[in-house]
């Protein structure tokens, strides 16, 4: 996709129509419009999104009021938004009204220049090309509130991969098809006339929905868990940014303190998890203890010696009396006293087979008992190492709580009011992850207790024709959804190790230090430096990491675009539209940005305040991809008595961007090859 | 089996196209039920008959 020009018309700060024709070309691929803070460069980029959507982004303020005031003050009642964009080849033209009447057309334009409504599912085919889950990630309004970097310099980037993976609308089916599979169910009790198969399907059905609901619910608490962390970071961001030493002093130690919590907690899990595999391998070894003394007194197979003289056996006692005949060559006749000697070894004969048990039963146990002390000496140990680490754990948390007791009784009611809503916060977080657990071990339940009863459904037989072809539709819809979850999971799991390629290459690129990304199996993202140390988000580190990652973001989807998977969405090809990039960004990587920003995409459009000592303009004119050059200029109806005239440098010379004493207020839009 | 497997991953590709219509809005929410129950049956007939 390759945008041509917006023309918006009473869309927020813009009274009228105004256009914007952005630079097609493609070695310029990049336009930048700039404007003050305040003056109409969300409006603009919200045209975009709205005009392909009708959403909005989340630094839109008041979404309900877009119309123009001035325009409404005249008796207007709508807005409107044209995109004219260039997609395979085809150029094609998208308007979209707002307010009291509400339109959205599609038109593809004709070789001839007439113009062609696409009059069949318009908003599919324009998803098709930018789907709206990704839109965002392309339409950028730089607010950064999806990827916030936490204390430990970590973003969490799960919801965005799977917007850009396309997963709502999988997910929507299996929903459906949930849904569809109760219905079969219900159907299914009308025809099973012993009612033993939709007994069970009905016992399925209940496992099923509850299996739906939990993944939900974990899916949901996953979300609100990071939303709880981002703001937890957030507010230990705004503790760590007072300018207070005392403070200062105290979130350090505490930094400290939790740093040190965190890696105790860990080797607590792990001496935990020893624990189990201890218990395992030595289980039978402290039951068998007591016993293996016991029985070692009792056993003495040397008493059963003796019993008749070796290499003597029953076998050999038995051959004779059988034969009548000892091995000397006597004859033994039944009823001699011979004969009645040797029958009385066979009672008092030891069994060579019985001598061979005790042996071994004896080896064994002196096994156990030789491993019975190691076993103690393990366990014990492990157990001291768990009691250790139970004691620092408690007396580190107890050390927090008095840091945060002392931030408590500080005299600063702004700090004192952070630090409630961080505690408080913190808490959320430790109730949300005990509840991810309990529903993962719930959800693990429920799956096994279906599987038995599916294998109990299989081997009933004698059933109706009708419930036989019932029972294989429920079996069908259930490979379905197989299917649909098994390719959901694979996805997210292969993205993982291409994401990781991805931010490398970025890395190099942008960053051009030995600096490496870190990702976790829950989809985290960390920089760090050569020894694996995370970075903190500070020195504008924060501010490169999230540009890394969306430059990633925007990388994948255009790898993705030609998927043919049809079960997931994919991905896209489109402008990036980046509403102040360089805002937040260190200036020591500014220029660096901009040099490579454009090579990331086909089209880039910057909307962006002249930052001085950034040397963003400076970089882009340099690197020959700057297009075309825009600036907004205020006018405004008032006098401009005290007020000062904001001004912008282009090419050297200052140019006005703000007019006062003009009839009416609102933004115009100028390009600057034409005014300078 | 084969047979069967492409079956079943034609018929995951169209119930999720049917969700896509009705998700981004082209085709009406309300339709989309319907649409897949029909996929469903043709599809649980066509492997009845083959077996």
């Amino acid at each position: 996709m390759i945008l041509n020009s917006v023309t918006v018309e009473n869309f927020r700060s813009f009274y009228g129509e105004q256009t914007i024709k952005f630079s097609t070309d493609k070695n310029k691929n990049t336009t930048v419009i700039y404007a003050l803070n305040g003056v109409g460069k969300t409006n603009l980029l919200n045209a975009i999104l709205w005009c392909l959507h009708g959403t909005f982004s989340a630094g839109f303020k008041t979404p309900k009021d877009v119309l123009n005031f001035e325009a409404k003050r005249q008796g207007r009642k709508s807005f409107h938004v044209t995109l004219n964009f260039e997609e395979n080849g085809n150029q094609y033209t998208i308007k979209r009204t707002g307010g009291v009447n509400e339109n959205f057309k599609v038109f593809l334009i004709q070789n001839d220049g007439n113009n062609e409504e696409i009059k069949t599912a318009p908003s599919l085919f324009i998803n098709s090309i930018i789907p709206k889950d990704m839109a965002g990630y392309f339409i950028n309004d730089g607010e950064g509130n999806d990827l916030v970097v936490d204390r430990d310099g970590y973003i969490s980037v799960r919801r965005s991969i799977r917007d850009i993976l396309g997963f709502n609308v999988a997910e929507k089916t299996l929903e459906d098809l949930s849904k569809i599979k109760s219905e079969v169910r219900q159907e299914l009790k009308r025809f099973d006339k012993d009612n033993e198969l939709s007994t069970l399907e009905d016992r399925i059905q209940i496992l099923d929905e509850s299996i739906v609901q939990n993944r939900k619910n974990l899916s949901e608490t996953q979300s609100l868990l990071e939303t709880y962390e981002d703001q937890f970071n957030l507010k230990e961001k705004q503790l760590g940014s007072s300018s207070s030493v005392v403070v200062d002093h105290l979130i350090t130690s505490r930094n400290s303190t939790d740093r040190r919590l965190k890696s105790t907690e860990t080797r607590l899990a792990t001496l935990e998890r020893n624990k189990i595999a201890l218990i395992r391998e030595y289980s039978w070894v402290a039951f068998a203890h007591s016993l293996t003394n016991e029985a070692l007194d009792f056993i003495d197979e040397s008493e059963l010696k003796g019993k008749i003289p070796a290499p003597f056996n029953i076998q050999l006692v038995k051959d004779i009396l059988e034969q009548k005949e000892c091995i000397c060559g006597a004859c033994i006749s039944p009823g001699t006293d011979a004969f009645n000697n040797i029958n009385s070894l066979i009672g008092q004969a030891a069994d060579p087979e019985l001598i061979n048990r005790l042996q071994k039963a004896r080896s064994r146990l002196t096994a156990v008992k030789t491993l019975s002390p190691q076993a103690r000496e393990r366990i014990e140990e492990n157990f001291k190492d768990v009691r250790e680490a139970q004691d620092l754990i408690s007396s580190l948390k107890s050390e927090a709580e008095d840091i945060s007791g002392k931030i408590l009784d500080l005299d600063d009611e702004k700090i004192r009011s952070l630090e409630k809503e961080r505690n408080s916060l913190k808490n959320k977080i430790r109730e949300t992850e005990r509840k991810i657990d309990r529903l993962n071990d719930k959800i693990e339940d429920l799956v096994k207790g279906k599987k038995e009863l599916d294998a109990q459904a299989k081997r009933i037989e004698g059933l109706s024709p009708r419930a036989k072809k019932l029972k294989s539709k429920i079996d069908l819809i259930e490979q379905v959804e197989e299917k649909i979850s098994e390719e959901l999971q694979q996805s997210e799991k292969d993205v993982h190790g291409l994401l990781a390629e991805k931010i490398d290459s970025f890395l190099e690129k942008y960053l051009r230090q030995d600096y490496r990304v870190a990702i976790t199996s829950d989809l985290k993202i960390c920089l760090q430096d050569r020894n694996g140390r995370p970075i903190p988000p500070s020195g504008g580190q924060g501010a490169i990491l999230s540009f890394i990652y969306i430059s990633s973001l925007i990388s994948i989807a255009r790898e993705r675009r030609e998927l043919e998977s049809a079960i997931l969405t994919p991905g896209a090809i489109a402008p990036l539209v980046f509403d102040a990039p360089f805002s937040n960004l260190d200036p020591k990587y500014a220029a660096n940005v901009a040099k490579e920003l454009p090579k990331l995409v086909d089209q880039l459009i910057v909307l962006m305040y002249q930052d001085k000592g950034k040397n963003v303009s400076e970089e882009l004119h340099k690197s020959g991809k700057l297009g075309k050059e825009y600036y907004f200029c205020e006018e405004i109806a008032g006098e401009q008595g005290d007020r000062e005239v904001h001004s912008l440098i282009f090419n050297n010379k200052s140019v006005p961007v703000t007019k006062y004493g003009c009839p009416i207020d609102r933004v115009i839009v100028k390009e600057v090859a034409e005014n300078v | 089996m084969l047979d069967i497997d492409l079956k079943i991953n034609k018929l995951a590709k169209e119930l999720v196209l049917v969700e896509k219509k009705s998700f981004y809005g082209s085709e009406p929410e309300r339709d989309r039920l319907k649409k897949m129950r029909e996929l469903i049956e043709q599809v649980s007939m066509e492997l009845k008959h083959d077996s």
